[in-house]
Formats: structure tokens, sequence, C-alpha cells
């Protein structure tokens, strides 16, 4: 590269040198030779000049021994000048190549080769065939005067004292450099761009999403009272929203490509329908519709109606038992498979999620409402599309919808293409954008309250023995499981928080959104069926709920943290001293740890030190009213990462989860921007053009997930799960941004796959566009 | 008084104070039996576990926003480092000192269960 680059700095020095040579050349056995041959070669036969300049060990080209020393001696009497890179250029001028110093160089690594092929010491004939090069000759070198500068100088700094000629280069160079860095400033610019137009189109889908929800609920809050047999006039107007949702035959047919997927979505409506089964075939009341389609099928064309629900319960509980079990370990298997962003979400997804078939277990489902589902497109489009909506106002308690939601979370990105960058909490997430309610309030039918208690495994034990036993006594009124009961009536206010975006999970008037009805208490017997809705939790956007391991000896701190805990949508496991913290990190990964410092046994200090002999990453938060200058450096020392002085506000908590649960909420983001990449396109050119710019760009959302390209794609696609390559998943995201249908892209798809083709999409990361569409081509 | 309007906050039921009652209720127990705890080691003259004890309703009295049985406590706390403000003290004084205290604490104990007490009028015992 150093030497066929130098030929292009032509210069006019050359020419300069000429007008000496005519007086030497009348003895000049070679004609018809150039006079700068002639004199190269003369100069090389000169043996007073050997020391400084001579011919290769080949004889095929020659050696500047000590530039220098040439170009103080012998370039101003043979050339009229001392200007080594005069020299040089002519050099190239006349196409000589300086050959590029290998390690070996017995001339020293200051010397200067140049060799040219009619160039030999014996062959003094062949010197006629060294013409100067016509300036034309210019044009046909690519990118000519950019890469000029830096390799004709790469030597130069080597040199030990740099000429003129050297620092010109080598400004030119560094010209030349800002040149690039200014490309690649125009580039990020232009890149931010498209990132600021993707945004507004995210930001459009979202709005577009929120009014549909808006209305949806709103019809139902309406339709409410009349019961389970209204869907068909929701799905015309869900249905009609353009290109929201797949086109039926497409879910059907990647439905039937997946079982693990059926196996998915089947189980996430069975929470949702065992629960309205329950409630439906208890009271006479159909109130479990209006579950039902907030739940969950709102869009579903009536196939599983609420009706078959009150049949479904009496079946048997055991082989419900092990279909589920069925699906469960299907869907383990399709998401241990796929990398998840953070092991410590995907860790406690799995063990949230063997609670959730539990429970989902231990209600009635029926067999007939599987088949159904695999056999009904549109049920299935509503289990992708509607998850937004189950665990606001599905009939589950808070930490069990939690759970249910984010068991699915793995695989959850085959839905409909929505979410274009896997996230363990894709689904989840999904959860708390389309209304942004945030797990506020919810719909709870009241007899189905023990078995909502022992959803809350994985809450403080204590509260939920009590909720438990107080839970078969008296359906209202435990201790920290209370609920309002709201009549439903068609104009129940239950606040549902219509298009408040980002900060909705903040306004308290989601939290005063319920409106506090009849007291519970004392209307547990009353015969009318109510919806309770709980506002005990105020989540603030966790992807999934933050495991806290709480540590205090004090019984009072222990309880009013842990209720904060809760309320901010944490799930809180209780230590009462050092001991059983260290004890409980050891068998648990939890996200956080709150220690007190002062304790029996063990203190916080020590416990801390004992803890990140194993655990290095946990968050530990000190709590403590210690909070001198020598006893906060103790603390710290210990590997504590935060004080959180004693006594601390609600604020002061969520400020301390907020900052040490950051990734929690990251991961929220991102999924929620991926999933307005995933919506197919909104009949909007700038949108589809964001789009586009947002899949053929690497983009900047998109660098967390993607890890190692070449893993099958498995941590970018997130229709892995559903058996599709990556060629599969380029083809149908790119068919969405073309606006074609999904029909088509399912055939090239597969082709695609069939021809063998499996390339990681990421194998470049660099601004290399145009290569990855010419990948689309060849794929479709 | 922030403290624990923040904590009634945390109730559901605004009337039952389902959450709120129990909790002030164990601190009552809590706190009880740190007095008998607190007298026990006043017998044996045991600074440390007096200034633990102190340390420890603090950190409950504080939870509930209950300042002045807080600070008061805080006092035993550091009198059982043998600390008064700046001042190193004897054993024999700062022992006289925590009994003087826990008196004090006591006292202010007794006003903020009332307080409580009457808040939540009792009727829900």
């Amino acid at each position: 590269m150093a030497y066929n680059v130098d030929e292009k700095n032509a210069s006019t020095s050359g020419s300069a040198s000429q007008p000496a040579l005519p007086a030497r050349s009348t003895e000049d056995p070679m004609p018809s030779t150039s006079d700068f041959v002639k004199k190269l070669y003369k100069m090389l036969e000169d043996p007073s000049f050997q020391s400084v300049v001579c011919w290769g060990p080949l004889g095929d080209c020659f050696v500047v021994k000590d530039m220098n020393e040439f170009t103080k001696s012998i370039l101003p009497r043979m050339f009229k000048h001392s200007n080594f890179a005069s020299f040089v250029r002519q050099l190239n001028k006349y196409d000589f190549h300086k050959v590029k110093n290998t390690d070996d160089n017995q001339f020293g690594e200051h010397s200067w080769t140049f060799r040219h092929p009619d160039f030999h010491a014996d062959r003094r004939d062949a010197l006629e065939n060294i013409k100067r090069k016509v300036p034309a000759a210019r044009k046909y070198t690519p990118s000519s005067s950019s890469n000029a500068g830096p390799s004709a100088i790469a030597p130069a700094p080597a040199s030990p004292s740099p000429t003129h000629a050297q620092l010109t280069a080598e400004i030119q160079r560094l010209k030349d450099e800002g040149d690039d860095l200014r490309g690649r400033i125009r580039n990020l610019e232009r890149n931010y761009e498209n990132v600021l137009v993707e945004l507004v189109g995210f930001q459009r889908g979202m709005a577009q999403q929120d009014g549909l929800m808006q209305s949806l609920i709103g019809w139902f809050l309406e339709g409410g009272d009349i019961g389970s047999g209204i869907y068909p006039p929701i799905q015309p107007s869900s249905l009609s929203e353009p290109g929201l949702f797949l086109p039926p035959q497409a879910v059907q047919q990647r439905i039937g490509q997946s079982p693990a997927d059926i196996g998915r979505a089947t189980l996430m409506q069975m929470n949702e329908l065992s629960r309205r089964g329950m409630s439906a075939g208890e009271s006479g009341r159909l109130w479990s519709g209006m579950d039902f389609n907030v739940g969950g099928n709102g869009f579903d064309a009536g196939a599983s109606a609420g009706p078959s629900q009150e049949g479904a319960q009496p079946r048997s509980r055991a082989e419900q038992l092990a279909q589920i079990r069925d699906y469960y370990n299907q869907r383990q298997a399709a998401g241990s498979s796929s990398t998840s962003a953070s092991v410590a979400a995907a860790a406690s997804t799995q063990r949230r999620s063997s609670d959730s078939v539990a429970l989902a277990a231990s209600r009635a489902m029926a067999e007939a409402q599987v088949q159904q589902q695999q056999q009904s497109p549109a049920s299935v489009s509503s289990y992708s599309t509607d998850q937004p909506t189950p665990p606001q106002w599905g009939p589950t308690p808070p930490f069990v919808d939690a759970s249910s939601s984010s068991s699915f979370s793995p695989q959850s990105q085959g839905g409909v293409g929505m979410g274009q960058y896997p996230s363990p909490s894709d689904n989840d997430l999904m959860t708390h954008e389309g209304l942004q309610v945030y797990t506020v309030g919810h719909l709870l039918p009241r007899n189905t309250y023990v078995e909502d208690a022992q959803g809350n495994w994985s809450f403080d034990p204590s509260a939920l023995l009590s909720g438990g036993m107080l839970g078969g006594l008296r359906m209202g009124g435990q201790d920290d499981e209370e609920e309002e009961v709201v009549r439903p009536s068609p104009s129940i206010p239950i606040g549902i928080p219509s298009s408040s975006s980002t900060s909705a999970h903040q306004s308290p008037e989601l939290l005063t959104a319920s409106t506090p009805g009849v007291k519970s208490g004392g209307t547990s017997g009353a015969t009318q069926q109510k919806l309770r809705v709980r506002r005990s939790t105020f989540v603030p956007g966790w992807a999934v709920p933050p495991r806290v391991l709480l540590v205090d000896d004090d019984a009072v701190s222990r309880k009013l943290s842990s209720k904060f805990l809760k309320v901010f949508g944490c799930t809180t496991d209780v230590a009462v001293d050092g001991i059983g913290a260290v004890n409980k990190m050891n068998l648990e990964k939890y996200d956080l740890v709150l220690m007190d410092i002062v304790m029996p046994k063990l203190d916080g200090v020590s416990a801390t030190s004992l803890i990140r002999k194993f655990d290095q990453g946990t968050p530990i938060i000190s709590m403590t009213s210690n909070s001198k200058p020598n006893e906060i450096m103790t603390y710290y020392s210990s590997g504590m990462n935060d004080i959180l002085p004693k006594p601390f506000t609600k604020e002061g908590l969520l400020d301390m989860l907020e900052k040490h649960l950051m990734h929690l909420k990251v991961i929220q983001q991102m999924s929620r921007l991926s999933r307005n990449i995933g919506i197919p396109p909104l009949s909007d050119a700038n949108f589809e053009q964001a789009l586009t710019q947002a899949y053929n760009a690497p983009s900047p959302f998109s660098f967390q997930f993607f890890g190692d390209g070449d893993n099958d794609g498995m941590s970018m696609n997130p229709l892995a799960g559903m058996g599709l390559t990556d060629e599969q998943y380029s083809t149908i995201l790119q068919n969405i941004v073309n606006g074609e249908g999904f029909s088509g892209m399912m055939d090239s798809g597969i082709g695609g796959m069939e021809g063998g083709e499996k390339r990681g999409r990421m194998d470049d990361m660099d601004d290399d566009r145009g290569g990855k569409r010419s990948r689309f081509e060849v794929v479709e | 008084m922030d403290t624990f309007t923040q904590i009634l906050e945390l109730d559901e039921d605004e009337e039952n104070h389902d959450f709120s009652q129990p909790m002030v209720w164990e601190y009552f127990e809590q706190a009880e039996k740190t007095f008998g705890d607190m007298d026990d080691a006043l017998k044996q003259r045991d600074l440390n576990t007096l200034s633990g004890l102190g340390h420890f309703l603090k950190g409950s009295s504080a939870a509930l926003g209950l300042s002045r049985v807080q600070d008061s406590c805080e006092k035993i706390q550091h009198l059982g480092h043998r600390l008064d403000g700046s001042r190193q003290l004897s054993d024999d004084e700062a022992l006289a000192k925590i009994t003087k205290m826990v008196k004090r604490v006591r006292i202010q104990y007794g006003e903020a269960q009332k307080w409580l007490k009457d808040f939540y009028g009792e009727v829900a015992l």
C-alpha cells in the first residue's frame, strides 16, 4: 500500500531538475532514456556514493541508506536540489515505487528502497522503458489525493530530521484526517436525525394505541353490564385500525410453526380465562365477561366466548395440570435458549413463571379451549396484541399478574413481530405501556381471593399468611391486602388514565383513580357481584418486579419498609439479622438489598462483607440512622453501594430504588421502543422511513442486545422462539416496512431457510447499509 | 408528623387503617419490651446494651415519626457510649444520666402512645 500511493503525488519539482541534464547526456550511452533515469543509473554506478545510495542486493532496486546524507550531498550534486520529498515524487512520477521496509531490512529502518520493474543494475537497455507517466494516468487511480498524504508520509515520523516537505505532507495528512472526521460527524448527525424521526414515529404509534385502548375500555365499561355476548362489535373497530394487527392467516401460519408459541399463548389466556371462569361459575353475574374482555380477549372474534368458560371449570384438575406443565416445559425450552439481557431478570422470571403455572394449574381450564386457540387465529392475534391489557385490568392480584406476564416474556417477542429487539421483559413491559396504568388498580372478582393470596408467594411471608387466613374468614379487610369495592355500574370511574404517557406512573391521580366505593368489610355478603379496585401498588414501571431483600431487626421499620417496597412494585423478602441476610443471599438472587446496620447476631457491615465474598454485584444499601462520615466510610468499605439514612421517606426510598435498579427500567424503555418498531406500517411515509432506517441502520437502541452477532440471531431475533431464522425475520421486517402483508413473506422466509443461508445479521456493525440491503434482495 | 402522615397514606382503607394500625401496635409491643430490656441492662450496668437498645428504639420511633422519643433514644445511645455531647463520662455518670433519660423516654413514649391510641380510637382493638 505504501508504495503504490506515492506515485500520485505529482509535482513540478521533477521537471525543474531536468534542465540540468543535457550537459551530461551528450556522452550518455543511453540516448532514448530519460535524463532523470540516466542520472539515477549513473548515481548508482558511482562508487563514491556507495555508502549512501546503492543497488539493492538483487540489483532490481536501489536503496537510499542514509536519507540525510543523500539529501545533503548527493541530491545537490546530481539533481540540483536538496529536497528529498521532491526526489521521491519524481521517482514516483517515473513509476518507481517505494518498497516497504521489512523487518529484516539490512540497511536499517531509515533506509528507503525504490523499485521499478525495468530498473535493473544489469539491464541498461531496459531503462528506456522507464517513462514519465502521463498526468492523465492519475484519473485512473481511485481516491488519489486523499490517500496520498498519509501514506506518502508514513515513514516520515521515523526519520530523524523531518524536512519541510515532510512537514507539509504531515499537514496534508492531518487535513485528510480532519476531512475524514468531518465525514464521520456528518454521518453521525444523519443517524441522529434518523433516530429523532424514529422517535416521532414511536410517539405517534403510542398515541394511536392509547387512543385505541381508551376507546376499547370505554366500550367495555359501557357494555360490561350486558355481559359477554357483545364481542363482535369490538372487532370491527379494533381491526379497522389500519394495519395494527396481523392478518389472521399470517398468524395462523406462524402459530402452526411453533407449538411452544401456542403453549405460551394458551397459558397466557388460561390465566385470564380460568379466572373468568371461576368468577363466572360462582356468581350468576356476567361480570366475568368484562374481565374477559379487558383481560385479554377483547379482539376475539368470539371464538372463545365467555359463556363457554362456565362449563370449563369442572374439568379434571390433574388433566389440566399435566397439560399446563407440558406447555410450561415447552416454554422453558424455548426460553432457555434465548439470551436475555438481564440474567437476573431471567432468573426471577423463571421462578415466577413456575409459580404462575402452579397458579394456573390450580384453576380449571378446558382443554377444548386450547384447541380453540390453536384453531382460531383471531384469538391468537388477540393474545399478542392484547398483552398490554391484562396486567392492569385482569382479575389477578398484582404479583400474580406480574409473574404471569413475565413468565411469558422470553418468548413474548414471538407475538406478531412486535418488539424487534427481544428483552426478557418485553411482554411485561407492554403491560405497562398501552394504558400506562402500571398495575395501579386491579379488578378482582371477590371470590378468587384465597387463590390470589397464594399467588403472592414471593411476598412478605407474614403478610401472605395473614392474608390467606383472613381471606378464608372474611373477604375484605385483610391487613395489607385491603381493597375497595366498586359497584359495577356503567358509570364507574375506574380511572383509566387515558393517554397520559410516560409520567403516568408517577401521577397521583392514578392512586386515587379508583373511586372509593362501598366499604368492603360491611358488604362482603352483598348479593351483587363486586369488583375490587386495588390501589395498593403503584409500580414505577419496572420491567419485572425487582426482588428486594430487606434486612432489619426492627419489626416496625421492617413492616414500613416492606410496605413502601410493595407500593413501589417490588417483591420483598425479609431477614431479621445479618446471618439471615447472608443465608438468603446464598440461596436466592435479589436485585437489591436494603441492610440495616445495627442488628443482633451479625451487624449489617459484617454481613455485607460476608456477602461480598460471594456476591459482588447485587447492590447493597445500608439503612441507618448513624450517618457520621467515618461510619459511612466503614459502610462503603464493607462493600455497600449506597446509604439510605433512616428514617427514610417514601421518596428517598423510591429514588434509591430507581437509582440502583435503573437496568430494570432501561430494559423497559428499550422494549418500549422496540415494540413500536415492530408495529406494521401506519400508512405514513415518515413512519415507514423511520422504520426502514431503524432497521437498516444499526440503531442505537439495538446495540444493547446485539452481543455477538453470530449466535444464530437468538439474541436479536424475537421470532426465534417461533422457529424463524434470521433471514425470515429480516424478511418479515422488511416486508412490514414495505407495507406488504405477512403472507408472502413467510414463503420467502422459508425459502431462505431452505437455502441454508445462515448468516449472522450483524456480522458487520459498520455503516454498510448497502450491504445489508443487498442481503434482503438475496433472500427475497 | 410528616412521617406519620406518609404512613397513613399507605393505608388503603382510610377508616380502618389496615396497615398503619397493626404496625403502630407492633411498635408499642416492641417499645415496651425494649423498656424492659433497658431496665434489666440498667440493673446490670451494661452500657453497651443500653446504647444498642437506645438505637433500636430510636430506629422504630423514627420510622413512625415520633421525634421526641427518637431524640431521647439517641441520647441514650450516646450515653451508653459514655458520651454526653462531646464530653466523656464515667460509667457512673453515664448510668445516672441514662436512668434519668429512660424515665423521660417512658413519659414521652406514654404521650405518644396515648396520642396514637386516641388517633386510632382504640376501638379496633
